[in-house]
C-alpha cells in the first residue's frame, strides 16, 4: 500500500511539475512519494528478511500473546511535560523549565520500565 | 521497545537480553481505582472512551460558538459580539471542530475498535496510545484556554493564513497557543497513525488477511496513512510560523521576501488530505452499519477497499483547489483531479445502494443516521465537484456557497455518521441499549435542524454573502435567508439536548444489550461481550474465513453462509 501511495503521489508530482513549474507543490509531492517509499522498503525488508509470518500461516489458535504493559504514569507525564515545554515558548521559563525536567524524567520512567520487561 | 511481532522475534531490537536461570516473576502490581486508573491506564478501549467522551466535549464547546455566531448574524448590523470576538469565534469554532472534534473522535472509535476488529488483544504500542491521549487532551487546553488569556483566541481563521497571521497584525497570545496547540495534537495525530498502521499490519488474527478485515479497519489504515503524510507538514508550516512571529523570521512576510502564498501551499497541502481524514473513518462508520441494519454482506467489499485508497491517494494531489483565486494555482491540473476524487466516491455510494438493494432493511436510529448521512453528504459532495470547476470558483470562494459545502461534508457527511456510530457501538462499549425513542427524536431535530441552518447558505453565498463577515446591511437583502439559518442552528444545538439524556439515563440504567444485540453482526467486535474483557476475547476467536467470520458463525446451516465474499 505504501508503495502503490508513493507510486501514485509521484505521478502526481511529474504532473503537476510539468503543469505549473512550482516548487513548493513539487517538492511537497515529492517529499511524500520519496518518504511513503521509505516506508515501503522498511516493510518490504522486515517481510522479506525479517521473521513475520502472514496471519494463515500462524495456524489456528487465536494471536500470539504481546507485549501488553501494566498501568503505566509514563505517558501521562510525558504529555504534561510536553504540555508545560511547549506553552513555555510563550509564557515563560517557568513554565519551559520544569516542563523540560517532567518530559525528561518521564522519557527515563518509560524506557526503564521497557527495560525491565525486555 | 514495544510488542513482538508473532514469531516471537521482536519488530525492532538493539540487542537480546539473555534469559536468567532462576529468573523472578514480575509481582502483579496492585489494581487501581478511580483517577489514578484513569491516569494511568493503557488499554484501547478506556483510552478510546476517553477520546471520545473528550473529543464530544469539544464539540459542545464548537457547537455554543457557533451558536453565538448565529445569534450575531440573526440581524443586520447586529452588535452582539464585538468584530475581534466575532472573529474569535469563528476561528476557534472551525478550530475546534475540526482539530479537536472530528479528528480525535475517529481516533476514539479505532482505537476501542481496531484491534477488536482484527482479533487483537490491544494496540500495538499501548503506551504510545496513553501518550497520544494526553498530548490530544493538553493541546485542546491549550487552545480553548487561549479564550481566557488577556486579548482572547487567535482571530485569523482555522486556515491561520499569512500575512494574517504574522505578529505585526495579530500580534496577541491566542495565536501562539493556537499554533502550540496544533503541534501537540498535530503529534497525538501522528503517533496515534503509527500505533494504527503497526497494529494491523503485524496483529491480526490467524486467517484476519488484508482482504477479509472490516472496511472500517480498512478505512482507519488509509486515514493513518494520510495523517502520517498530511500532519507533519502542518506542524513544519507552524514551526516556520512561530518562527516568524518570534525568531526574527520572515518565511512569510513579503516585505522580508518571504512568501504568503507558500502558506497556503504548505496549509492546504495538509488541509485537503485533512477533510478526507475527517470523513473516510465515518465512511467506514457506515459501510459498518449499513450491512449489518439491512441483514447482508458489504456490496462490493474489494471496490469499496479500492475505492478508499484511491480517495486517500488523490487527496494528497489536490490542495490547489482551495488556492484557485490566488493566481498561484494551476487550475487544469486541479480542477480535473478534484473532480476525479467524485469517482471512487461514486463508487461507495453505488456500493453503499448496492448492499441495501433487496436487503431486510431494519429501521433502527443507527441505519437511519446512515441513510440521513447519503442524502446530505450527496449533495455536499457535489457540490463540492461543483467547486472543483475553477470558473464556478471564482464566484463562490471566500462566500457562504462554500460555508455550506463544507458544512454539508464535515456536519452532514462526517457528524450524521459519527451518530450512527455512537448508536450501533454503544451497547458494545457500555453493555446497555440507548432508547430508540429518543434517538429518532434526536435524528429529527438533527436533521431538520440541520438543513433548515446551512441549505438555505448555498443560495445566501449566491447572493454574494461574504463568508468571515460580522455583520451585513439590511439593504443587502441577506436578512431573511440569515434569520432562517440561525432559526435553524438553534433547533440543530438543541438536538443534542435528547442526545445526551439518551446517553446518560442509558449508561446508567439502560437494557441489558448481550453480545450481538443486533442480532446481525459480522464482524469480531459481535462475537465478545458487551462491554468486552481486558484483552478483549475470553476463549478462542471464530474462524476467520472471510471479511464477516460472526455472520459464518452465527449463520453456518443456511445457505451461502460459508462462501467467502472477497476474501
Amino acid at each position: 500500500m505504501f508503495a502503490g501511495f508513493a507510486v501514485a503521489v509521484a505521478v502526481f508530482a511529474a504532473v503537476y511539475w510539468y503543469a505549473s513549474y512550482d516548487y513548493a507543490g513539487t517538492v511537497l509531492l515529492a517529499l511524500a512519494s520519496g518518504l511513503s517509499t521509505v516506508t515501503a522498503a522498511y516493510l518490504w525488508w522486515q517481510h522479506r528478511f525479517g521473521h513475520v509470518p502472514s496471519p494463515d500461516a500462524r495456524g489456528a489458535g487465536g494471536p500470539e500473546t504481546p507485549y501488553l504493559p501494566h498501568a503505566s504514569i509514563w505517558p501521562f507525564g510525558v504529555g504534561v511535560g510536553a504540555f508545560l515545554a511547549l506553552n513555555g515558548l510563550v509564557l515563560g521559563v517557568g513554565y519551559a523549565v520544569p516542563g523540560i525536567v517532567v518530559v525528561g524524567a518521564s522519557i527515563i520512567g518509560f524506557v526503564s520500565q521497557t527495560r525491565r520487561r525486555s | 521497545m514495544g510488542p513482538r511481532a508473532p514469531g516471537g522475534d521482536a519488530v525492532t531490537t538493539l540487542d537480546e537480553r539473555p534469559p536468567l536461570v532462576d529468573e523472578p516473576e514480575e509481582p502483579e502490581p496492585p489494581e487501581l481505582r478511580g483517577l489514578l486508573a484513569f491516569l494511568t491506564s493503557t488499554d484501547h478501549k478506556r483510552i478510546g472512551v476517553a477520546y471520545m467522551v473528550t473529543a464530544f466535549a469539544f464539540f459542545l464547546v464548537g457547537g455554543a460558538l457557533a451558536e453565538l455566531i448565529r445569534v450575531q448574524l440573526y440581524s443586520p448590523n447586529n452588535s452582539v459580539v464585538s468584530e475581534n470576538t466575532y472573529n474569535q469565534l469563528f476561528t476557534m469554532h472551525g478550530s475546534i471542530m475540526l482539530f479537536l472534534f472530528l479528528g480525535p473522535f475517529a481516533f476514539g472509535l479505532a482505537n476501542y475498535f481496531v484491534p477488536i476488529q482484527i482479533g487483537a488483544r490491544d494496540m500495538a504500542f499501548p503506551r504510545l496510545n496513553a501518550m497520544s491521549y494526553w498530548f490530544f487532551l493538553f493541546g485542546g487546553i491549550t487552545m480553548v484556554g487561549s479564550f481566557f488569556t488577556s486579548e482572547g483566541a487567535a482571530n485569523f481563521g482555522w486556515t491561520g493564513y499569512a500575512p494574517l497571521s504574522e505578529v505585526t497584525r495579530s500580534p496577541t497570545l491566542g495565536g501562539d497557543l493556537w499554533i502550540i496547540a496544533l503541534v501537540l495534537t498535530g503529534l497525538s495525530g501522528v503517533l496515534t497513525a503509527v500505533n494504527i498502521v503497526a497494529t494491523v499490519l503485524t496483529m491480526r488474527a490467524p486467517g484476519m488477511t488484508m482482504f477479509r478485515m472490516p472496511v472500517f479497519t480498512w478505512n482507519m489504515l488509509v486515514v493513518s496513512v494520510l495523517v502520517l503524510v498530511a500532519f507533519p507538514v502542518l506542524t513544519a508550516a507552524g514551526a516556520m510560523l512561530f518562527a516568524d512571529r518570534h525568531l526574527g523570521g520572515h518565511i512569510f512576510d513579503p516585505g522580508g521576501g518571504g512568501s504568503p502564498i507558500l502558506w497556503q501551499h504548505l496549509f492546504w497541502f495538509f488541509g485537503h488530505p485533512e477533510v478526507y481524514i475527517l470523513v473516510l473513518p465515518y465512511f467506514g462508520v457506515v459501510t459498518e452499519v449499513i450491512p449489518v441494519f439491512s441483514w447482508r454482506p458489504v456490496f462490493g467489499y474489494a471496490g469499496i477497499v479500492f475505492a478508499t485508497i484511491s480517495i486517500g491517494a488523490l487527496s494528497v494531489g489536490v490542495w490547489g483547489h482551495h488556492m484557485f483565486v490566488t493566481g498561484a494555482a494551476q487550475l487544469s491540473y486541479f480542477a480535473g483531479l478534484s473532480m476525479l476524487i467524485a469517482v471512487p466516491t461514486g463508487v461507495k455510494f453505488f456500493n453503499w445502494i448496492g448492499t441495501m438493494w433487496g436487503g431486510r432493511i431494519v429501521y433502527r436510529v443507527a441505519m437511519l443516521f446512515a441513510v440521513a448521512f447519503m442524502l446530505t453528504f450527496l449533495i455536499g459532495g457535489i457540490t463540492g465537484v461543483m467547486l472543483a470547476s475553477a470558473p464556478i470558483d471564482f464566484q463562490a470562494h471566500d462566500t457562504y456557497f462554500v460555508v455550506a459545502h463544507m458544512h454539508y461534508v464535515l456536519f452532514g457527511g462526517s457528524v450524521f455518521a459519527l451518530f450512527a456510530g455512537i448508536y450501533y457501538w454503544f451497547p458494545k462499549v457500555t453493555g446497555r441499549r440507548l432508547s430508540e425513542r429518543l434517538g429518532m427524536l434526536h435524528l429529527a431535530m438533527t436533521f431538520v435542524g440541520f438543513h433548515l441552518t446551512f441549505l438555505v447558505q448555498f443560495w445566501l453565498g449566491l447572493q454574494g454573502m461574504p463568508r468571515r463577515v460580522a455583520s451585513y446591511l439590511p439593504s443587502d437583502g441577506f436578512t431573511t435567508l440569515n434569520r432562517v439559518s440561525s432559526i435553524g442552528a438553534f433547533l440543530l444545538g438543541a438536538s443534542v439536548l435528547p442526545f445526551l439524556y439518551n446517553a446518560w439515563r442509558s449508561w446508567r440504567r439502560g437494557e441489558p444489550a448481550g453480545n450481538d444485540p443486533w442480532e446481525a453482526g459480522q464482524t469480531l467486535e459481535w462475537a465478545t461481550s458487551s462491554p468486552p474483557p481486558p484483552h478483549n476475547f475470553d476463549g478462542p476467536l471464530p474462524p476467520i474465513r472471510s471479511n464477516r467470520p460472526v455472520w459464518d458463525l452465527r449463520h453456518a446451516g443456511q445457505r451461502g453462509a460459508a462462501v467467502e465474499s472477497g476474501g
